[in-house]
C-alpha cells in the first residue's frame, strides 16, 4: 500500500513540472509579454496559467483566485477567442473584431462567463473610461457563480490598431472586490502601451 | 505570527502507520481568546460515514448526530475553562429559519477557507506575498454580525470521519492527485479529517486555523471527541508554543 | 466539468454505467402506486444519512443566489404537481433555480427544483406538467433510495469519479469549500442521482400515468423530447459537427434518448386507449404564468451563443407570431455569432423589432448601433436616442450618451 501511493505521489516531487504562483513586486513592471506596462503599488502573487487562459493574458492575485484578481490581456489580435475552449463546446464566446461596438463588447465580456455556466449575471453600469491613452470602455457587473460566492466585476477594455487590450478585477462581492478597487484604479490610469 | 507550512500529502506519508497530525496558522500577534468571552460555533459541519468496501461513504446519521453531540460538549467545555462561553447556530432547516446575511457569511467564510486550504496547506500553490504572514479577513460582513448578535468570536468547524468497512487502495492515489492541482482531499481510507478557523468578530479577520488529520481517533466517543477538539485548539492556548506535530 | 456544485442541482441523469440496457423493456403504469405519504420519515439508517445530506444541501439552495424569486410562478408550479399527484402537497418544497441547463430534479427529501432552462423550452402546461410528472415519480416510487442500495454492491465506480471531481474542482477553482473538502460525499450524491434505467422508465410510466389522469394529453411527453432533440440537431448542424445522443454521458444533463421517446410515445399511446378524454394541453394557462418571465428566459439562453439551439428556440416561439421580443432576440443571435452577413441579418431583426409595438427599449439600442455600424449615421444616432428616452436609467447610459457625443 506504501509502495502504491509512494508512487502516486512521485510526480509532485518531479519539480518543475508544477506551476507555482511567483512574486511580482511593487513599481513599474510589464505584463501580458509585454504588451503593456502597470505600476502597482504593492506586492502581488501571479497565478500559474490554467489550460482556459490565452497566451495573451497574465492574472496576479492579493488573497487567491477564488477571493480576487486582476486579469491583464495585452494584444489580443482580431479573430481570436478571450477564453480558449474546446471544438466541441456547444455554447461560445463571440470571437473579437476590431469593429466591435461598445455593445458587442459588453456581450463578448458577459458571455466568457455565461459560458462557463453563470447564469445569473447583472451589467452594473457601462461606461467610457480613459485606458492606455485613449478611450476605452468600463463594463462594471455582479454575478452569481455556480458555487453561490457572489461576484463583482470591473473590466477595461481598448481596441488598439486593430488588437484588444484589457484589464479586469474580479473579486468576492463581500469585501475582497471592495478591498482591491483602489490599487486596480491605479494600475489602469498608470497602464501605458509598450512601445 | 509564526506560521508553518507543512505539505499534508508529505504529512500523510507518514502516518500511513497510524497517527494524527496538524498544522496551524496564526495572524500576526494572535492572542487566544481569555477572559469573559462569547463564542458562537457557526454551523458546525461533522458528518461521520461508514466506508463501504464498493468505496462510497455513507453518512450514517446516528454516527454523525452522536458525533456532533460529543464535538460541541466537549468544545463548550473546553472554552469553559478559558473562560468562553459557547452558543451554537446550526445550520438551517427551515425556511422561516433562515438568516440571509449568516448565509452570505457561511458562503465568504467558505470561499476563505477555501484559500486558506489552497495557499497554506497545499503544495505549490503558496502565495509568495503571504510568505510569513496570515491574513484573511472575512470583513464588514463579520464586523456586522458580531456586533448585531454580541458574539467575540466566531467558530466556523469541519470535521469527518470514517470508518472503513473494508480496503481501498487504489482509491488513495486518485485521491493523492488532488494533492498535485492545488486541492489536497484526502479521500477517507477510514480517516479522520478536519477544519477549525476562528475569527475575530471585533476585526473581522480570521485570527486561527488549524486542520487534523488522523489514521486514529472516533469522534463518535466522547473521549475522541475531546481528543480531536484538543488537538484541534490546543496549540491555541499558546501561540508561541513550538509546533508539534503528535505522532502517536 | 466545470462547477461541481452544479451538478448537485442535476438529479436523474441515465446511468449508463449502472445497469444492462433494457431497451425495449416497457413498464405499464397502470398498476403503480405511490410509496410515499406526506407524512414520509425515512427509517433506516442509509437513508436517514442521505436525508442529513440532502438537508444541508437544501438549504444551500434556499439561500443560493440563483434562486428566482417568483411567487405566482411558484404556486403555478406548485398546482401542476398537485393536479398531477392528486393530492396537496406540504410535503413538497419547489424552487425555481435560474439555471439555463434543461432540468427538473426530485430529491428524496421532497426537495424539487426547476430550471429556468427547463422552464425556457416547453410549450404548454401538459408539456410542464410531464416532466414534473417524471421527477415526482422518482420521488413517489422512492427511486433514490433502490438505486442507491444497488449502487453500493458495485465497484468502485462512483468513488473514482468523486476523487476525479476533487482534482477537477481544485484545478479550476470553482467548487466551494463543502465540495473540496467533501468529495466523495459528493461521489456520493452523484451516484445517488444517477438512476438506473429501469427507474427511467418507471419514472416516465409514472408520470405518464399522472398525466392521463390529470387530464393531460399524454403525446407531450414525448413531445418534449422531441423537441429537445431538435434543439440539439440544430445546434449541431449550425457548428458543421455531428448530432449525438449523448445519454450515455454520466454527467450529461439529462437528454433524452431515442428508445425512452419510444417507450414514452408508445406507452401513452397504450394509456389513450384507456383512459384519456378532453386532454389538455393547457397552452393558454403555460403561456399566461410564463408571460412575465419570457425575456428573462430567452436572454439566459441567447446570451449562451448556441447560435442553432437559439434560433430554433426563437422561431418555435415564433410560430405563434413574431413579436418585438422575439425579432429583438432573433437579431441577437446574429449579432454575437457574428459571422459573414450576420450584421446585415442582425440589423434586419433590430428593424423589424423596432417596427412592432412590444419592441424592448434594447431593441432600440441594438437598432441603433446596427445602424451606426452600417454608416448611417442620423439614423443611428436617433434610435440610441429613443433608447435613452425609453429607458433614461439604462446600465449603459454612459458609454450610449458617450456615443452620441462622437
Amino acid at each position: 500500500m506504501k509502495a502504491r501511493i509512494l508512487f502516486a505521489l512521485m510526480p509532485m516531487f518531479l519539480a518543475g513540472c508544477i506551476p507555482t504562483y511567483t512574486l511580482k513586486k511593487a513599481g513599474p513592471t510589464t505584463v501580458a509579454n509585454g504588451a503593456f506596462t502597470v505600476q502597482p503599488s504593492s506586492a502581488w502573487n501571479v497565478v500559474p496559467k490554467d489550460v482556459s487562459r490565452t497566451e495573451w493574458e497574465e492574472v496576479w492575485t492579493q488573497n487567491g483566485p477564488l477571493l480576487d484578481t486582476v486579469a491583464f490581456l495585452g494584444g489580443l489580435p482580431e479573430g481570436k477567442a478571450v477564453v480558449v475552449q474546446k471544438k466541441k463546446e456547444e455554447q461560445r464566446v463571440p470571437l473579437f473584431r476590431a469593429n466591435m461596438s461598445a455593445e458587442d463588447l459588453a456581450s463578448m465580456v458577459e458571455a466568457s462567463y455565461r459560458i462557463r455556466g453563470v447564469t445569473v449575471f447583472n451589467v452594473e453600469s457601462v461606461d467610457p473610461v480613459e485606458f492606455l491613452g485613449g478611450q476605452g470602455i468600463r463594463v462594471r457587473f455582479n454575478y452569481a457563480p455556480t458555487n453561490g460566492i457572489t461576484k463583482k466585476g470591473d473590466c477595461v477594455l481598448r481596441v488598439i490598431d486593430k488588437k484588444l487590450y484589457v484589464m479586469k478585477l474580479e473579486g468576492v462581492s463581500s469585501h475582497y472586490f471592495n478591498a482591491v478597487v483602489p490599487e486596480f484604479d491605479l494600475l489602469v490610469s498608470t497602464a501605458a502601451l509598450q512601445k | 505570527m509564526v506560521t508553518r507550512f507543512r505539505p499534508l500529502a508529505a504529512v500523510l506519508l507518514l502516518c500511513l502507520g497510524g497517527c494524527a497530525a496538524t498544522t496551524h496558522q496564526a495572524s500576526d500577534g494572535f492572542t487566544p481568546p481569555s477572559g469573559k468571552y462569547k463564542l458562537v460555533v457557526m454551523k458546525p459541519d461533522i458528518s461521520v460515514s461508514v466506508l463501504t468496501a464498493g468505496g462510497l461513504n455513507e453518512p450514517r446519521e446516528d454516527w454523525t448526530l452522536t458525533a456532533r453531540e460529543n464535538i460541541l460538549a466537549s468544545l463548550k467545555q473546553q472554552q469553559a475553562k478559558r473562560g468562553g462561553s459557547t452558543q451554537v447556530v446550526f445550520a438551517s432547516t427551515t425556511a422561516a429559519n433562515d438568516d440571509p446575511k449568516l448565509a452570505e457569511l457561511d458562503r465568504l467564510h467558505e470561499a476563505v477557507g477555501q484559500s486558506v486550504l489552497l495557499h497554506k496547506y497545499t503544495p505549490y500553490a503558496a502565495l509568495p506575498t503571504k510568505k510569513d504572514k496570515f491574513d484573511w479577513t472575512l470583513g464588514k460582513l463579520a464586523t456586522d454580525y458580531g456586533a448585531a448578535t454580541g458574539n467575540d468570536y466566531a467558530l466556523f468547524l469541519f470535521a469527518r470521519d470514517s470508518f472503513s468497512s473494508g480496503g481501498r487502495v487504489a482509491l488513495q492515489a486518485v485521491g493523492m492527485l488532488g494533492c498535485v492541482v492545488g486541492v489536497c482531499v484526502l479521500p477517507p481510507g477510514g480517516l479522520q479529517q478536519a477544519f477549525v478557523s476562528l475569527v475575530d468578530l471585533k476585526s473581522g479577520n480570521v485570527v486561527w486555523f488549524n486542520h487534523l488529520v488522523s489514521t486514529v481517533g472516533d469522534i463518535r466517543t466522547p473521549e475522541g471527541a475531546d481528543a480531536m477538539v484538543n488537538k484541534l485548539l490546543e496549540t491555541m492556548r499558546d501561540p508561541d508554543a513550538p509546533k508539534k506535530s503528535k505522532k502517536s | 466539468m466545470n462547477g461541481s456544485r452544479r451538478h448537485f442541482l442535476i438529479g436523474g441523469g441515465a446511468c449508463a454505467a449502472c445497469l444492462p440496457s433494457l431497451a425495449g423493456a416497457r413498464v405499464l403504469p397502470t398498476n403503480l402506486e405511490s410509496l410515499v405519504d406526506t407524512n414520509y420519515e425515512p427509517l433506516d439508517p442509509d437513508e436517514r444519512g442521505m436525508w442529513q445530506s440532502c438537508e444541508r444541501i437544501e438549504e444551500m439552495i434556499r439561500t443560493s443566489p440563483q434562486r428566482l424569486d417568483a411567487p405566482a410562478l411558484q404556486d403555478y408550479t406548485r398546482g401542476v404537481v398537485e393536479r398531477l399527484v392528486g393530492r396537496e402537497t406540504p410535503d413538497l418544497r419547489i424552487y425555481l433555480m435560474r439555471d439555463s441547463s434543461f432540468n427538473a430534479s426530485m430529491y428524496p427529501t421532497g426537495m424539487m427544483i426547476v430550471n429556468t432552462g427547463f422552464m425556457a423550452r416547453v410549450r404548454n402546461e401538459a408539456q410542464y406538467a410531464a416532466v414534473l410528472g417524471h421527477e415526482a415519480g422518482h420521488f413517489f416510487r422512492k427511486h433514490t433510495i433502490t438505486g442507491y442500495r444497488s449502487i453500493r454492491r458495485k465497484t468502485s465506480t462512483m468513488a473514482f469519479i468523486g476523487a476525479a471531481a476533487g482534482a477537477a474542482a481544485g484545478y479550476s477553482g470553482q467548487g466551494s469549500w463543502v465540495d473540496a473538502a467533501n468529495v466523495i460525499n459528493q461521489a456520493l450524491v452523484m451516484s445517488v442521482f444517477q438512476f438506473s434505467r429501469t427507474h427511467e422508465a418507471e419514472a416516465d410510466a409514472f408520470g405518464i400515468m399522472l398525466m392521463a389522469r390529470a387530464g393531460y394529453s399524454t403525446s407531450a411527453a414525448s413531445a418534449v423530447w422531441g423537441q429537445l432533440i431538435a434543439e440539439r440537431m440544430a445546434s449541431a448542424k449550425q457548428r458543421g459537427a455531428k448530432y449525438k445522443d449523448r445519454s450515455e454521458s454520466a454527467f450529461s444533463t439529462h437528454p433524452p434518448s431515442e428508445d425512452r421517446m419510444q417507450d414514452l410515445s408508445d406507452t401513452a399511446d397504450h394509456l389513450s386507449t384507456v383512459v384519456v378524454t378532453n386532454a389538455t394541453d393547457g397552452r393558454d394557462e403555460w403561456l399566461a404564468a410564463i408571460q412575465p418571465h419570457r425575456a428573462m428566459l430567452l436572454e439566459e439562453q441567447i446570451k449562451l451563443n448556441d447560435p442553432g439551439a437559439s434560433l430554433y428556440l426563437v422561431e418555435s416561439l415564433a410560430q405563434d407570431g413574431w413579436t418585438g421580443v422575439l425579432r429583438y432576440n432573433e437579431g441577437e443571435v446574429y449579432r454575437l455569432r457574428n459571422a459573414d452577413g450576420d450584421d446585415v441579418k442582425a440589423a434586419d431583426a433590430f428593424a423589424a423589432s423596432t417596427a412592432l409595438p412590444d419592441a424592448p427599449a434594447e431593441a432600440w439600442r441594438a437598432h441603433g448601433f446596427a445602424l451606426l455600424k452600417a454608416g448611417k449615421t442620423p439614423e443611428g444616432r436617433e434610435a440610441l436616442n429613443r433608447y435613452l428616452t425609453m429607458k433614461p436609467d439604462a446600465r449603459d447610459a454612459g458609454i450610449v450618451r458617450y456615443t452620441l457625443n462622437q
